[in-house]
């Protein structure tokens, strides 16, 4: 008993997708207790396509949308946790996008993908069916690797973002906390209405939103890979939070839990923190 | 990077981290793994990891950051050892930036081969050829 083991593999996507996709990460988990894992929102829209058992989302971002089982999902941006659930074991590769992914492979604003969840045949068609059935049969992470940037590169297309939105999403995600919203309207050269109202009809959500869940994100992130000495007032003076309870406040609007237990949680290791590197043991 | 001891790992604090860091990384080949300065004050580092490229590495953060165990330390008073392949190129790069020497390169009669240097706040640093045998 207690056999549980949890490996990850990061790779660098192709050249050409590689303004649009920060990196792909490969993850196997067997003999874990079943149970529910938190998918929380980020700075991405993520695609996760699964191998062996579906992704059974229980309970949606939208409370509007009904439970699914998924072969390859594709979750927009989002400002609340799904919740997953899992029988101990889960496989796949996940995929984080930027919101100019969702033009350029999917022709489509990240608005339309905000706080939704859809079956990637839905959004990409027959190549959605494809990635699923290849990513089944390939032998290794090697080969799953491959067929990933084969079928993502057929999807490219020439729907470019607007330089000013590009830039938009830029100066608002990497300005770390609270935006001077009107200050980057002044940057992009719009009045800040027109700055709000295309910001939001592109990516779906607000400006304001947008730095606060880029923020959560850092936050989680650092709390998830420094040692239990650094303080979560300390992780909050970093992020840029007014103190501690300002940062749990947050937590529990996004996570739908406060920092400290959404650590504790987290016995089933999340492949959303992989940043870089490799756990020492997934063998292909 | 390989894995020799990368199981210990002082903590070190300093009254001017981000200057700490840029002399480590300068003068030793130390590696930015994790800088984390306060958002509304950049000169106070919450905390950071820096790489050794052989294995392991140090922490540190910034001395009074807080009234905490760690925040009330008084720097330059740790030691640290670090094992090294080439000790004659490392003492003449961490001179060359700066490094007080406390005792020059030489060849000890166990074998190792190495120097001691002191950083801008007073903690030693050793490097040698020797290294201790894990467990």
């Amino acid at each position: 008993m207690d056999e549980s083991t949890a490996a990850w593999l990061t790779r660098r996507p192709a050249p050409a997708l590689a303004p649009l996709i920060e990196s792909y990460v490969g993850y196997r988990m067997t003999g874990f207790p079943a149970g529910v894992h938190r998918g929380l929102p980020s700075r991405h829209l993520t695609l996760i396509v699964s191998i062996g058992p579906e992704i059974d989302v229980v309970s949606q971002t939208n409370p509007a949308q009904a439970p699914q089982r998924y072969r390859a999902v594709v979750g927009g941006l989002q400002a609340s946790p799904a919740l997953i659930g899992h029988d101990g074991n889960q496989e796949g590769v996940a995929v984080d996008l930027t919101p100019l992914g969702s033009r350029a492979l999917f022709g489509m604003p990240a608005r339309v993908l905000w706080n939704a969840s859809l079956e990637l045949e839905e959004v990409a068609g027959a190549a959605g069916r494809e990635l699923w059935e290849r990513l089944q049969e390939a032998a290794g992470w090697e080969e799953r690797f491959a067929a990933v940037d084969d079928v993502l590169c057929r999807l490219l297309r020439d729907d470019p973002l607007e330089p000013a939105l590009r830039r938009s999403w830029q100066l608002v995600t990497s300005s770390g906390s609270a935006v001077p919203v009107a200050e980057i309207a002044r940057t992009i050269g719009w009045t800040r209405q027109h700055f709000a109202r295309r910001f939001a009809d592109e990516f779906g959500l607000s400006p304001k939103l947008a730095a606060r869940l880029v923020r959560f994100d850092r936050a989680r992130r650092i709390l998830q890979r420094t040692p239990s000495f650094v303080s979560i007032a300390q992780v909050a003076a970093v992020c840029g939070y007014y103190d501690q309870a300002h940062l749990t406040r947050d937590f529990v609007e996004f996570a739908d839990c406060p920092p400290g237990r959404l650590l504790a949680e987290e016995d089933l290791p999340s492949f959303q923190d992989a940043d870089g590197g490799e756990s020492p043991s997934l063998a292909s | 990077m390989s894995e020799h001891n990368p199981y210990v790992w002082p903590i070190l604090s300093f009254h001017d981290a981000p200057v700490a860091i840029s002399f480590l990384t300068a003068a030793f080949g130390f590696e930015e793994q994790a800088v984390y300065a306060r958002e509304d004050d950049a000169s106070v580092i919450e905390h950071a990891e820096l790489g050794w490229p052989l294995g392991g590495g140090v922490m540190l953060g910034s001395a009074g950051k807080d009234d905490s165990p760690f925040g009330r330390r008084r720097p330059g008073n740790d030691s640290v050892y670090v094992v090294c392949d080439d000790p004659d190129g490392l003492f003449a790069r961490a001179t060359a930036a700066g490094a007080e020497v406390v005792r020059g390169l030489r060849d000890e009669d166990y074998g190792s081969r190495g120097f001691t240097v002191r950083d801008p706040e007073g903690g030693l640093w050793s490097f040698g050829t020797y290294r201790p045998t894990a467990g």
